[in-house]
């Protein structure tokens, strides 16, 4: 550090004279020169140091950390160009929020001094973070992951938003532009929504707790239906560094009324945009999102409105033109006649179709039992029949006169034989017949005849009736 | 209404009626009956939505600790 820098800092102190000092702890010889023990000389530099370097800020990039049995953290702080030694006491290291890492580029708070025993200088840091943004970015990914881990991002684990809540819980700065945005919006959206104001410190060190109280506040006083808003304006990281709070994330979650988010702007993200039920990019989105639009809900019940008076009037219409109808019916009997007359015409062509059909039909049957008919003419019949019976004759006849034939010559053969066997011819020789007078028959035997029964003696020529006399039975 | 509807409770009723009249075939002293009614709801919608603009307030705790919910004086 240059002097006139120094002195403009420090502009009370005063510049020691090396060479005063250095014959504290050194020997001056006879000849002028000033000799210095190693001792002597680092305890001036500590001393130098101690003076010109209180406790500073030192930016750089760890390397070499190493950690020994003593939980002392070593490592060398270094830019592009230079290097130093650096050390972390136990007590120190336990504190610190994250862990050290190589390649991290560091801002130590320390002292420079000197290691005696090697003589060389160090940088014993009192605490550390990240460089530059760095430490509280570090700590916003530290905690969301552990909060994540534990749950509390979990889509499953969000309440859903009231469609029209009754009352808002809006936890904000009470002076700040999230609180005109917001409360501007909404009554654009719907101006019979309840907003409560619940104001706190939205920045520095008690806002945190301040929203938690808030919160806490408008739990307690809300109901179901109503919804709770937690808004900020835009800022830096710093800025909006309350809402990364631990307890505030904790808060949220266990809150049993939906809790909506709006911090910042919309490329913002703080560990209550997570944990919230909800969140909206800035406190406009926030209203956006909360307070229905109440235009949107005007227009459907419009449109239901119209529709209902439709429907009716619709219904109405069809039940006149129903009765019109009916009406015009029950007018015009004459049309029910047509009809039937229509119907009766309709049924007389099927019949005389149906009619004309038979006829048709009887006709050709007629005509083929015609022909049938004809082919038996019993005059044909009759004819057939004389000619036949005339054949017949005609073979009688001659069949009759062939009988006749024979029988003329079998008759006059038989005649012959007649002739010649006849009785007569044998009575003629001598010989007689005699019968029983009494029974005409022929007596061959005179046992069957009885004294005085009469008999009767054919001769050849001429009868004897005769008287027995008596009987000589046996042979003769 | 017997019970108090909320504005969506009511406008669904209300369509769900609009939806009965439109797709069934009413007898019309029933569909003027539901007429009424739809008339009636959409009046509530109506009222719901007209409600007179809300006062912004604010809340605080009183000495107890409990919610204190007061009518913001300035605006």
């Amino acid at each position: 550090m240059p002097d006139d820098l120094f002195s403009s800092l420090f502009p009370d102190s005063v510049i020691p004279d090396l060479q005063e000092e250095a014959c504290n702890g050194s020997s001056v010889e006879p000849c002028g020169r000033v000799i210095w023990s190693v001792s002597s000389l680092l305890a001036s530099v500590q001393d130098r140091l101690e003076f010109h370097f209180d406790l500073l800020w030192v930016e750089g990039e760890v390397s070499n950390l190493r950690s020994p049995g003593s939980g002392h953290l070593y490592f060398t702080l270094k830019d592009d160009s230079s290097q130093i030694r650096a050390v972390m006491f136990k007590s120190q290291a336990g504190r610190l929020p994250f862990a050290l890492e190589d390649g991290q580029h560091l801002l130590c708070l320390g002292r420079v001094n000197i290691y005696r025993n090697r003589g060389d200088l160090q940088l014993v840091v009192d605490a550390a973070e990240p460089a530059g943004e760095g430490a509280l970015r570090l700590a916003f990914e530290q905690l969301k992951e552990r909060l994540a881990r534990e749950g509390l991002f979990e889509k499953s684990s969000k309440k859903e938003l009231p469609a029209f809540p009754s009352r808002i819980f809006l936890i904000t700065s009470p002076t700040g532009a999230a609180l005109h945005d917001f409360v501007k919006t909404a009554r654009m959206r719907y101006k019979g929504v309840e907003i409560i104001i619940c104001p706190v410190k939205v920045q520095g060190d008690e806002a945190a707790d301040e929203i938690i109280k808030g919160l806490a506040l408008a739990e307690h006083a809300a109901g179901l239906g109503d919804v709770i808003v937690i808004a900020r304006g835009g800022g830096s990281l710093e800025d909006l560094w309350p809402f990364n709070d631990e307890s505030l994330a904790r808060a949220i979650f266990a809150c049993k009324i939906p809790v909506v988010s709006a911090i910042g702007h919309e490329v913002d993200f703080t560990i209550a945009d997570f944990v919230a039920d909800a969140r909206a990019a800035t406190p406009t989105a926030a209203a956006q999102l909360v307070v229905p639009d109440v235009s949107a809900y005007e227009e459907r019940v419009r449109l239901l409105e119209s529709r209902l008076a439709d429907v009716l009037r619709q219904n109405i219409r069809e039940k006149s033109q129903r009765v019109h109808f009916l009406e015009a019916r029950l007018k015009e009997p004459r049309w029910i006649l047509a009809e039937h007359r229509l119907m009766v015409d309709e049924f007389q062509n099927r019949l005389a179709q149906l009619v004309e059909g038979k006829r048709a039909h009887f006709l050709n049957q007629l005509a083929s039992l015609g022909i049938r008919l004809a082919s038996c003419d019993p005059l044909k019949y009759l004819s057939g029949l004389g000619a036949r019976l005339e054949l017949l004759e005609q073979s009688l006849h001659t069949s009759v006169e062939r009988i006749v034939e024979s029988k003329q010559t079998r008759l006059s053969g038989l005649a012959g034989r007649l002739h010649s066997l006849s009785p007569l011819s044998v009575l003629s020789r001598g010989y007689s017949l005699v019968y029983s007078a009494k029974t005409g028959r022929i007596v061959t035997n005179a046992k069957d005849v009885g004294i005085g029964d009469k008999l009767k003696v054919r001769l050849a020529r001429g009868c004897l009736e005769c008287k027995v006399e008596s009987v000589r039975k046996g042979e003769e | 209404m017997e019970k108090k509807l909320t504005l969506e409770e009511a406008m669904d009723e209300l369509a769900e009626l609009v939806r009965q009249m439109e797709d069934e075939q009413l007898p019309l002293e029933t569909s003027l009956a539901l007429f009424e009614k739809g008339i009636k709801l959409s009046r509530y919608c109506r009222k719901c939505l007209d409600e007179a603009e809300k006062k912004i307030k604010t809340l605080s705790a009183n000495k107890d600790g409990q919610p204190l919910i007061t009518d913001l004086d300035h605006e």
